[in-house]
């Protein structure tokens, strides 16, 4: 940043506008501008602040001209504005902070939010207003650097003061922008901070748990079905050993009658039991609709509700909703009678129309009030037909209780029966319809058992193929963890590297600054900047020395700190003091005079006219491009600049 | 003037009711949906369940409001001459209107509240039971000889 000049218009006690064109040019890049103590030094640095950041002028009284203000007409307005011009990488800027005050009354004025506009001429010599205006001047001079660059001499030394470490440490991050890696390696740490709690909420070994689970699942349904076929298989022999038996007790004819008797009683058996099976059958589609009689109650007091809407002539409504809509819309009856606009007829219509009921709900209405009339004889039917079906149920149970009787006493007369081998084989083959009766029994519990690991095992599967993608979320997590930490911890050494390497530079830079402005240079040895940020001088033996500076060399000190500051960071920015000299004996002058022109690109003094004589003014003589005056009228109380050379 | 109709696209009973209502439609096990004769699951449909569990509500003449509720099916299984007019007549019966017939919300509503107080009836009578189907007919042979003796 290079200022080229600076516009003050009716701002405090600028009256009018006021300009201050300033020098830029390398080797005559002091701008002067003198004045006696309130002549408006400092309102001129506090107009150059708050232009560029709206700092700390509204606090000091009235922006607006005093004069200005009295001589504007009650109704009339009048602007304070403060216009800086300057350029920066190949770009001219105009920045524009201006306060409006209206005169509402002759000791009344309303004013109203600063505007602030920043343009700027590009490169290739395109105008354009820039947008983000407070962002731009950040981004070119933050304003908490700035504070490094345009300063009150008088308050400078704070950096060497006691107690100053807080100062220089943030002084030295601010400049060189070590703010930024800080705010980096802070941010990937709160990063790295976050995956690790992510990774805590993932429970580890739960994909292992349901693996296992799963195996231990697996072996089970393994074990059951293997038990299963085996008990198929001897279901399988006993049904064959049964048939072979049959065989043999049909080849004899002692039980010939006996054994058809048992085949003809069997077949009938399992016809009756296909009968009961069907009966259920038929007795679940009853109970499927079994629930409409036990709404019976409910039904026949909606029944009664829709009658007596019907008995009120409300539904069917006597005339449609839709027929009435119409006669209104076509204004002519159906007998073609006009109905007018405002016509007793009209009125007519529009009460039937307020009484429909919507087309729609009738609709609804009617319908329902059709099902449930047609509900209503299911009403009655379905308890019948459910007592029926439960009374051939009872039929069907007798017939096959008797028939299981039969076949029992039949079995026992063969059992019983004179001829040995008769015997022998009806005991067998009781045995075996025993055990056929346990082995049913016995299948159909391993295979409810084998069904219901199935199901336990869908569920696990299910559950391990949401553990896998859970784990492998983890796993990236756990990747990106690791690289936020490294990035964090390599980003820290770099930050502590960077500025130590900084700490390093600017030490020496304002080592060979202070030497050349302070004059007993052989009594300070070296400057050191320690670790954490502590400013110390070396005197000529080694001992610190800055608790014995005087004022003065604290200042010097501070200047140095400053130059040195600048230099390395390579911030192209103007110096701009305020009474740097107040408190420097001659010789600090001589030397400052002499030195900062050539440290820095571009310097404005802000001084008394005491403050800058004799050798100073002649060491500074030649680097002087522009010199101004603050002039303050005492019969006005007004500043106007006035240009000397 | 009027409302405009809502419309209810599916129906809800507590989450921890809906393994019961599974098991009552013979959803779930191959061995369930296989069995035949008595053994057979009771219902047919989740939404049968559901219209019987809304019919034992009613009868019970309590309303259980849904605290955790999950969806159970679609309205649209729902046949409209006859499980609709039910809940229908439920809902006219309920209000003591016919306006609520605009309101399938509501209807669906007042439903889902009686299935929620006479699914416990079904829970304790019929799914515990070791033939649902056998368990369910004599629940139902009660109530109907209940009704005919409260006619009477």
């Amino acid at each position: 940043m290079k200022l080229e000049s600076i516009t003050l218009t009716n701002f405090r006690q600028f009256y009018g506008d006021q300009t201050l064109k300033l020098a830029r040019d390398p080797t005559k890049n002091v701008t002067v501008i003198s004045g006696v103590n309130g002549a408006g030094k400092t309102t001129l640095l506090a107009a150059l602040n708050w232009c560029l950041y709206q700092e700390n002028a509204s606090a000091a009284g009235e922006l607006v001209n005093k004069r200005a203000l009295t001589e504007t007409p009650v109704g009339f307005s009048v602007e304070a504005k403060v216009q800086v011009v300057f350029s920066h990488e190949g770009e001219r800027y105009t920045v524009v902070r201006a306060q409006r005050a209206n005169r509402i009354s002759d000791s009344e004025w309303n004013r109203e939010q600063p505007s602030f506009s920043v343009s700027r001429i590009r490169a290739d010599g395109q105008f354009e207003t820039v947008h983000n205006p407070a962002g731009a001047i950040e981004s070119i001079l933050p304003s908490s650097v700035s504070a490094y660059f345009f300063f009150d001499g008088e308050k400078i030394d704070k950096f060497a003061r006691p107690g100053h470490e807080d100062e220089v440490r943030s002084a030295v991050k601010q400049v060189l922008k070590i703010e930024v890696l800080e705010r980096a390696r802070n941010h990937l740490a709160a990063v790295a901070r976050e995956y690790r709690q992510e990774l805590g909420s993932h429970a580890s070994g739960e994909l292992n748990e349901l693996l296992q689970r799963e195996a231990q699942l697996r072996d089970k349904l393994g074990t059951n079905k293997s038990d299963l076929e085996t008990l198929r298989s001897e279901r399988a022999a006993a049904e064959r050993q049964l048939k072979d038996i049959d065989g043999r007790l049909a080849e004899l004819t002692a039980v010939r009658e006996l054994v058809a008797k048992r085949g003809q009683l069997q077949g009938d058996l399992t016809a009756r039991e296909a009968d009961r099976d069907r009966l259920w059958d038929d007795v679940r589609g009853i109970v499927h609709k079994g629930f409409i009689p036990l709404a019976c109650k409910a039904m026949e007091q909606a029944g009664a509700i829709l009658d007596e809407k019907r008995r009120r002539g409300e539904i069917p409504p006597g005339i449609r909703e839709q027929f009435l809509q119409d006669l209104l819309t076509r204004g002519r009856c159906i007998c073609g009678r006009p109905i007018g606009e405002d016509s007793k007829e009209r009125r007519a219509l529009l009460t039937l129309l307020a009484a429909a009921v919507p087309s729609e709900l009738e609709n609804v209405v009617l319908r329902t009030a059709g099902d449930l009339r047609a509900l209503d004889s299911l009403c009655r039917r379905l308890p019948l037909e459910l007592r029926d079906a439960m009374r051939k149920k009872v039929a069907i149970d007798d017939d096959i209780e008797r028939l299981e009787q039969e076949l029992d006493d039949l079995s026992r007369k063969l059992a019983d029966f004179d001829q040995e081998d008769v015997g022998t084989l009806e005991r067998k083959r009781r045995d075996l319809c025993d055990a056929l009766v346990r082995l049913a029994g016995e299948i159909g519990r391993a295979e409810t058992l084998i069904s219901e690991l199935h199901t336990q095992l869908e569920a696990v599967e299910a559950d391990i193929s949401k553990a896998q993608v859970r784990a492998q979320h983890a796993k990236r997590v756990w990747r990106r963890f690791t690289l936020a930490s490294k990035a964090a911890s390599a980003l820290d050494k770099i930050c502590d590297a960077f500025a130590a390497d900084m700490r390093q530079q600017i030490r020496e830079e304002a080592k060979k600054i202070f030497d050349t402005l302070i004059w007993k240079s052989s009594q300070f040895r070296d400057i050191s900047i320690s670790d954490d940020y502590h400013l110390e001088v070396l005197d000529r033996w080694g001992f610190p020395a800055r608790p014995e500076l005087s004022a003065g060399e604290r200042q010097v000190l501070s200047l140095a700190f400053i130059c040195g500051m600048s230099k390395v960071t390579g911030e192209e920015a103007p110096l701009v003091m305020d009474t740097p000299f107040a408190r420097l004996s001659t010789q600090h002058r001589e030397n400052i005079a002499t030195q900062v022109p050539r440290i820095t690109k571009q310097l404005v003094l802000l001084v008394t006219d005491e403050e800058l004589h004799s050798r100073a003014r002649d060491n500074l003589a030649a680097r002087i491009g522009a010199e101004y005056e603050l002039v303050f009228d005492q019969s006005t109380g007004c500043t106007s600049v006035r240009f000397v050379r | 003037m009027k409302a405009g109709r809502t419309e209810r696209d599916r129906v809800y009973v507590e989450k921890r009711q809906i393994e019961g209502y599974r098991k009552m439609a013979g959803i779930g096990t191959a061995r369930r949906r296989k069995a035949v004769g008595a053994d057979a699951p009771p219902f047919r449909d989740l939404k049968d369940v559901f219209l019987m569990a809304a019919c034992l509500g009613v009868r019970a003449r309590q309303r259980t409001p849904l605290r955790d509720k999950q969806e159970l099916t679609r309205t649209s299984y729902f046949e409209k001459e006859t499980d609709l007019a039910v809940l229908r007549a439920i809902a006219i019966a309920e209000t003591q209107g016919v306006q609520v017939l605009e309101d399938e919300d509501a209807i669906f509503t007042i439903a889902e509240e009686y299935a929620n107080t006479g699914y416990a009836e079904l829970e304790s009578r019929v799914l515990g039971a070791g033939r649902p189907l056998v368990s369910l007919t004599d629940l139902l042979l009660g109530e109907y000889a209940d009704e005919s003796a409260g006619d009477s």
